[in-house]
């Protein structure tokens, strides 16, 4: 796969009191995803071409990847595949990369949400009310220890055009 | 409007009263970010 053909489709930042080295441990582990990624256990083999996988609650693989750049504790590039049916087929896959920088005594995580294709909008906009809710949790859960309770529902407009696609959605 | 091209967003565990308090006075424990001043 060449990883030149994906643009970003989403860019975002946030700034965490964390070090560089719990940041990723955060983003690789399921001891942290399950506290701040709604019960999602991520289990990532880290090296490149490793699987890169996030477990629902009862143990289903709800997404499944493949490890493209791994430099820790700096930058992690995945495939990130909802195991939607047809999703990957309609949509090509979408490629995750998180950024870790030092900001001064804070830590500066960018996520870029990629594709090889224009996505419509519509269906952008669930990783656009997602993924700030699941970093701010991990924000949260870095500095408090406490992960946010947020409880929310995939946009509608994201179902409708997913549907209207011939993809399935749960 | 124009469509916008920047928005971001950022989730609080606070209620919509508290954070509006503290945009019209930040607190001294707010983080420090020195060498910014906004566009």
């Amino acid at each position: 796969m060449n990883i030149d053909n994906f643009k970003p489709a989403i860019v975002y930042t946030i700034y965490i009191a964390s070090t560089p080295e719990n940041v990723w441990q955060a983003l690789t582990t399921a001891e942290f995803s399950k506290k701040y990624f709604s019960g999602f256990a991520v289990e990532a083999e880290l090296k490149v071409g490793g699987a890169f996988v996030a477990r629902a609650p009862d143990g289903s693989v709800h997404i499944s990847g493949e490890v493209i750049e791994c430099d820790p504790p700096r930058r992690l590039t995945i495939t990130w595949n909802v195991n939607w049916p047809a999703l990957v087929e309609k949509l090509g896959p979408t490629l995750v990369t998180y950024e870790i920088e030092r900001a001064g005594e804070a830590v500066k995580l960018t996520l870029i949400q990629a594709h090889d294709r224009p996505i419509d909008d519509d269906i952008l906009s669930g990783g656009r009310q997602g993924w700030p809710a699941i970093l701010s949790s991990l924000k949260s859960l870095l500095e408090t220890r406490e992960a946010l309770v947020i409880k929310m529902e995939p946009p509608q407009r994201m179902l409708e055009a997913l549907k209207k696609l011939g993809i399935g959605t749960p | 409007m124009r469509k916008p091209e920047f928005v971001y967003a950022t989730y609080i565990e606070t209620t919509p009263e508290r954070l509006w308090e503290a945009a019209q006075a930040i607190p001294p424990s707010a983080p420090a970010i020195e060498g910014f001043n906004g566009p």
